[in-house]
């Protein structure tokens, strides 16, 4: 299936997003060690080693979705070779040949997770 | 128009860096056509500017000495920077 294979409403089928739940997570300097041990993966039983398959096992509390949580979907369209700078000295510039790849940071806070 | 070795040095990397640019969009479109006509002409582009900046000033790489004698020795190093008085 393709984005142009859907039809009108199917976003309706899906029923209204549900808001993610917000979780209150302790700041790394409130960890325990065991804590964060657990979180890093790391078994003491098991010499201390982070657990490489942690994040494929669908038992992990970690692994498991919030409740509510919807599923992301990425479009990227396909890049023109238009709209390009005309002067080299601007594509250096503004680190990019293209205009229409020139993004102003405007993000105002970082959230902590 | 006679151009200080700054300003000329300026251009060159303003010309690279437009080709490494073409260059990686290339690579994720192979088959588009103004894409490689675009890079071809900026290719003879920064020839000819590396050719000015080498006929004036001195070879960029060794590769580039145009003189009759062995100039490249004649550039500042790559750790002999603006402070030493080398613009």
């Amino acid at each position: 299936m393709t984005l142009f294979d859907l039809q009108p409403g199917f976003e309706e089928d899906l029923g209204p997003l549900k808001p993610a739940q917000r979780i209150e997570c302790p700041r790394p300097e409130e960890l325990t060690k065991e804590q964060e041990n657990k979180n890093q993966g790391i078994d003491k039983t098991k010499n201390n080693v982070p657990d490489q398959n942690r994040d494929r096992d669908p038992n992990n509390q970690n692994n498991q979705m919030i409740p509510g949580q919807s599923l992301a979907m990425a479009y990227v369209p396909y890049q023109e070779f238009d709209d390009l700078f005309t002067s080299y000295s601007d594509a250096l510039d503004n680190g990019s040949l293209f205009r229409n790849l020139v993004k102003t940071f405007s993000g105002s806070k970082v959230i902590r997770r | 128009m006679n151009m200080t070795r700054r300003e000329l040095l300026k251009k060159l990397m303003d010309i690279d860096f437009v080709i490494h640019e073409t260059v990686l969009y290339l690579d994720g479109h192979p088959n588009n056509k103004k894409a490689l006509d675009y890079y071809k002409t900026v290719q003879e582009e920064q020839k000819e500017i590396y050719n000015q900046y080498a006929t004036q000033f001195g070879p960029v790489t060794a590769e580039n000495v145009k003189q009759d004698t062995w100039t490249w020795i004649n550039e500042p190093w790559p750790w002999q920077n603006e402070r030493e008085g080398n613009e």
